[in-house]
């Protein structure tokens, strides 16, 4: 029987589509759905890292009421208004979420603001800000 | 040995000889292997041991499926045999009487090249002295061309004719054939004769397809024998017989041969324009199913599939910037 062999262009050729194949993999995969959160604070309102602000609490819901998360951050001295952080979805989905973001002081509660009816978005981040306003 | 066990040892083996000389075509390229117990023989004529040479030979002959080349060595090796036991006139007219045969089978006497020289000057003493009708015998013929069949005549009358009985029919398994041959030596007027014609000091005759029962296609053996008749009409010589013809394979697939060579030499000149009748090349060996692009393609493209999709699982997924916090992972 006759014998099919690729001809040395054919193979270059075939070589160079499967790389430019894996190449293009990591592209075709998107990134987890992602919040990108700022926390600032209202006008007219300041917070000093350490004196009138040691900690942030998130309070994450779905659908305003299903708790997801409580994340406590601490802030570093020095450091000012405004911070961001990043919520990631990486479990279920969550189509709309409320965040809740207390400004603490040695868990005396200085500062409160919230953010609703933020939807993530599958393969890229989406930005959210929440206003803190003193107390 | 006594003089009389000879006679009876080799008046049966002659009788087996002239059975087997016309071996059957299915037969000769079924047995292409060395006869061991030729090969036996003629370790023990070099040696000097005639009496166990020549009870080889018996053995040997009577091995089925022995070629033309089997039995002109046969003949050779028992003529040496005969003539090494001593020159006594009984011998002498065995070792005659096997030369004799093997000029039927082999006209070139190249089986005498194994033999002793008192053999090699006997078979000339023979050749030159009795009527024989020299002929290479037909093995296997391709069907649907025209069949050559030549001899030459040796130490024959002036006018001696030479005459073709030829007949054909299907190629059977081995049990009918023997039953159709059987129904040939009761009826042995159901062969054709034609006259051999004078062609460059030798004697030929066509058999063209399709012409005088001679098959066109398909495969089927032809049985035929010569016989050189003196002009009053007296039997000088035949090589072959109504009892015992020579048999050819009319083939369309195999590869042509004649002689003591068989199916093995390339038979030339069964063309009128005395061309070489080339046989066809074999068809290509099946390749292996290992060997075939269609096993390994599909297998291939598998692979390089499942490659695929495992780099895509094991991509890592593209992670978000973190913000100044850091970042929280929801469940």
């Amino acid at each position: 029987m006759k014998t099919h062999s690729l001809s040395p262009l054919s193979s270059a050729s075939l070589a160079a589509a499967l790389f430019g194949l894996l190449a293009a993999l990591p592209a075709c995969k998107g990134q987890d759905p992602a919040l990108l959160l700022t926390i600032t604070t209202a006008q007219g309102t300041s917070f000093r890292v350490p004196q009138d602000a040691d900690a942030i609490r998130l309070d994450i819901y779905q659908n305003e009421s299903e708790l997801v998360t409580t994340q406590q951050l601490d802030l570093d001295a020095g450091t000012n208004f405004p911070y961001t952080v990043t919520l990631v979805e990486t479990g279920q989905d969550y189509p709309q979420l409320k965040v809740n973001a207390t400004v603490t002081l040695q868990g005396a509660e200085v500062g409160y603001g919230s953010v609703d009816n933020v939807a993530m978005s599958g393969g890229s981040t989406v930005d959210a800000t929440v206003t803190v306003t003193a107390q | 040995m006594t003089s009389s066990f000879l006679r009876a040892l080799l008046a049966s083996t002659l009788l087996l000889s002239a059975l087997a000389a016309a071996p059957s075509p299915a037969a000769d390229m079924q047995f292409r292997g060395a006869n061991q117990n030729l090969e036996e023989a003629r370790a023990l004529v070099a040696k000097g041991r005639f009496e166990e040479a020549l009870q080889e030979l018996v053995t040997a002959e009577q091995l089925p499926g022995n070629t033309n080349r089997h039995l002109a060595d046969i003949y050779a090796l028992r003529a040496s045999a005969l003539l090494g036991l001593g020159p006594t006139p009984e011998h002498q007219q065995l070792a005659s009487d096997a030369l004799f045969l093997l000029w039927h089978i082999d006209p070139q006497g190249s089986a005498l090249a194994s033999a002793t020289q008192a053999a090699k000057d006997l078979a000339q003493e023979v050749r030159t002295t009795r009527p024989l009708v020299l002929h290479d015998r037909l093995v296997t013929v391709r069907t649907g061309q025209p069949i050559r069949v030549r001899a030459r005549l040796s130490s024959a009358p002036p006018d001696t004719a030479i005459y073709l009985h030829y007949r054909a029919e299907a190629d059977a398994p081995v049990e009918a054939r023997d039953v159709q041959q059987t129904a040939a030596l009761v009826d042995s007027e159901e062969y054709v004769r034609v006259q051999l014609e004078p062609a460059g000091g030798a004697y030929e005759v066509y058999l063209r397809p399709g012409v005088g029962g001679v098959p066109a296609e398909g495969d089927h053996v032809l049985r035929y024998y010569l016989e050189a008749l003196a002009p009053d009409g007296s039997l000088l010589d035949s090589n072959g017989s109504a009892r015992q013809p020579i048999r050819v394979l009319l083939s369309q697939t195999r590869t042509e041969g004649a002689g003591v060579g068989g199916a093995d030499a390339v038979l030339a000149t069964l063309d009128e324009g005395g061309k070489v009748a080339h046989p066809e090349p074999p068809p290509p060996p099946e390749t292996p199913i290992y060997k075939r692009w269609q096993l390994w393609a599909p297998i291939g493209g598998v692979v390089v599939a499942g490659v695929v999709i495992g780099l895509v699982v094991a991509q890592p997924r593209p992670q978000p910037p973190n913000g100044s916090l850091g970042r929280v992972d929801l469940p």
